[in-house]
């Protein structure tokens, strides 16, 4: 390719870049910086002055001196941001308006329920998406694959919160088998509060998964080296693992972050409906209080997150399949 | 089709029905019966009728959702890729990137935070969110026109740049970002619901199946129908939505 000549006229500044995951990580450094600028100027789209919608118009002098301290809405924006990036390198996210203590305290306690449920939900959807994938990769023309088409344009369609209070519904009210919301303890144990939840989830991620793994089974299927292995007459299990599956994974991995994105998004509506306490409580909450602060500690949080499981799925994927990054 | 019918339906029904969207008719909470199919709510007001009343309301603003970030990501997705000044291409390309990083729901809900509930809030908050989407698209794609063959030319006809992107490159990527446009509308279309459901959105007493459906949430165990009406009629209507997503996509790739 021609790219190797453009590399050497870029000179000594570009060499570090030829590794490639030096380069993720370069990248995903100035998404987060991005990421970061975004959450910080959210605040500042405030048609009004947020103090005075906080406070209300009868506040005294000193009391919107003080909240616009607490809100780091002192000075020009430079200064703002410098004040904004000076506390988060410290760990510091600011103080919630409602709660009264450090936002990183309340992300903190809520974001175990969360984890545990996109835990549990990336599971169920992983050990489903798989087979259906292979299954529909192998038989594209067969009963199967058209009723999976049909019902994944189907079970997209579905608003996650109806799916999840039917669930309720059936699961919890009528047939008694799922608690009815709330959460105690932690995982393994909490498993009998977090399958429902995460089934719910996993209903609307599995149809997205299975159908870029079978995409992707599909172009392996015409790799030279799986006729090999044909011919060679490897079967079974081997033959799935590490002639259709493995080679199918880079693009399956580079979608990890957006599936994390849908599943950062759904916990929020689930956690309601589940009466869960996790972030996405935390989050509504927060909006429906006005709660800047709180409100944007989540976004930056649920932004950062994402950008982080995006890069560890891309450093993954150049090691799991040596043709990319090269 | 079923979107058709779902639109007619939401025409016709409001003013055939014999009940008022926001009429109250009978005792609050009667199960569903022939001449109330989908019972009554909390306030008593005929749930089948405001169902239908909010198809106007929610697919609108879907629309709307989806028609101005498709306008504003698309432009500024062609502009990214055609210009000759790195420092603004490498700003737009970080900026999408990091809009994109962001679950859309979350930063939609973080949008609705600043600057309120509301119709209007939705619109905006679904605009400054996705446009980043469209605008990675375009992006792409004026990247792959900009080196075809058929440009050159026009360069050589002495075309300038501005004319070359507006009436060659960006027509090029509008066909590609529209049709990324249907299969988004679905997802647009259940954010408007879930950002109303999340008391985030279109506010009671208006109809609209996200604030009828969490209006309902209390009654799950007593009143189940007063959000298996709506619930219903969101999902035919999102699944009518995708499927002719479905339908463009298979006709596209021949």
């Amino acid at each position: 390719m021609t790219q190797v000549p453009a590399e050497r006229v870029a000179g000594p500044l570009r060499s570090a870049t030829r590794s490639p995951i030096l380069r993720i990580l370069g990248r995903s450094f100035l998404v987060a910086v991005a990421v970061m600028l975004v959450a910080f100027s959210l605040m500042r789209l405030s048609p009004g002055d947020p103090v005075v919608v906080l406070l209300g118009d009868q506040a005294t002098e000193e009391n919107i001196a003080h909240m616009r301290e607490q809100l780091g809405l002192n000075g020009s924006y430079p200064e703002q941001l410098i004040t904004y990036v000076s506390g988060l390198v410290k760990g510091d996210m600011g103080e919630s308006v409602v709660f009264g203590v450090p936002v990183t305290t309340l992300i903190a306690q809520a974001m175990p329920v969360t984890l545990q449920l996109m835990l549990v939900s990336i599971l169920l959807t992983v050990f489903a998406a798989v087979p259906i994938a292979v299954y529909v990769a192998l038989h594209p023309h067969g009963r199967i694959a058209s009723l999976f088409l049909i019902g994944s344009s189907f079970s997209v369609s579905m608003p996650n919160f109806f799916v999840g209070l039917l669930a309720l519904l059936v699961a919890a009210v009528w047939l008694k088998i799922a608690p009815v919301a709330g959460i105690v303890g932690n995982l393994p144990e909490a498993i009998q509060y977090l399958w429902l939840p995460s089934l719910v989830i996993c209903l609307a991620l599995v149809p997205i998964l299975a159908r870029v793994l079978a995409a992707s089974i599909t172009n392996t299927l015409r790799e030279e080296f799986v006729e090999v292995a044909i011919v060679r007459g490897v079967r079974g299990r081997t033959f799935a693992w590490r002639y259709l599956i493995r080679p199918s994974i880079a693009p399956t991995l580079s979608l990890l972050s957006y599936i994390i994105g849908s599943l950062f998004a759904s916990a929020v509506v689930i956690e309601l409906v589940f009466n869960l306490p996790g972030t996405g409580t935390l989050l509504v909450g927060a909006v429906a209080g006005r709660d800047y602060p709180l409100v944007q500690g989540i976004v930056l949080f649920s932004g950062v997150f994402v950008v982080l499981v995006g890069t560890i799925a891309d450093i993954v994927t150049v090691r799991i399949d040596p043709r990319v990054g090269r | 089709m079923i979107i058709l019918l779902i639109l007619v339906l939401g025409l016709v029904i409001p003013q055939l029905s014999p009940y008022g969207a926001y009429a109250r008719v009978a005792p609050a909470l009667t199960p569903p019966s022939p001449s109330h199919p989908f019972g009554l709510d909390n306030l008593g007001r005929d749930i089948f009728t405001r169902s239908f009343a909010a198809t106007h309301l929610d697919i609108a603003v879907a629309v709307v959702g989806v028609f101005i970030p498709l306008l504003i990501g698309t432009v500024v997705g062609a502009l990214a890729a055609t210009t000759d000044l790195r420092a603004v291409r490498g700003v737009i390309g970080l900026l999408i990137d990091g809009i994109n990083a962001f679950p859309f729901l979350i930063l939609a809900l973080g949008v609705i935070a600043v600057i309120g509930t509301g119709a209007l809030s939705v619109i905006i908050a679904i605009a400054v969110t996705s446009w980043a989407r469209y605008a990675k698209l375009a992006r792409t794609r004026a990247a792959v026109l900009r080196d075809l063959d058929f440009v050159s030319a026009l360069k050589l006809l002495g075309y300038g740049r501005t004319r070359i992107t507006v009436r060659h490159i960006l027509p090029n990527c509008f066909s590609e970002t529209a049709a990324y446009g249907v299969s988004d509308f679905t997802l647009v279309i259940l954010t408007v619901a879930a950002l109303s459901f999340l008391g985030a959105g279109v506010k009671p007493p208006t109809p609209e199946w996200g604030s009828m459906m969490a209006d309902g949430r209390i009654y799950l165990q007593s009143a189940p129908w007063l959000l298996v009406g709506p619930g219903i009629v969101l999902t035919i209507t999102a699944f009518g939505v995708s499927l002719i997503g479905e339908a463009l996509k298979e006709r596209q790739s021949g």
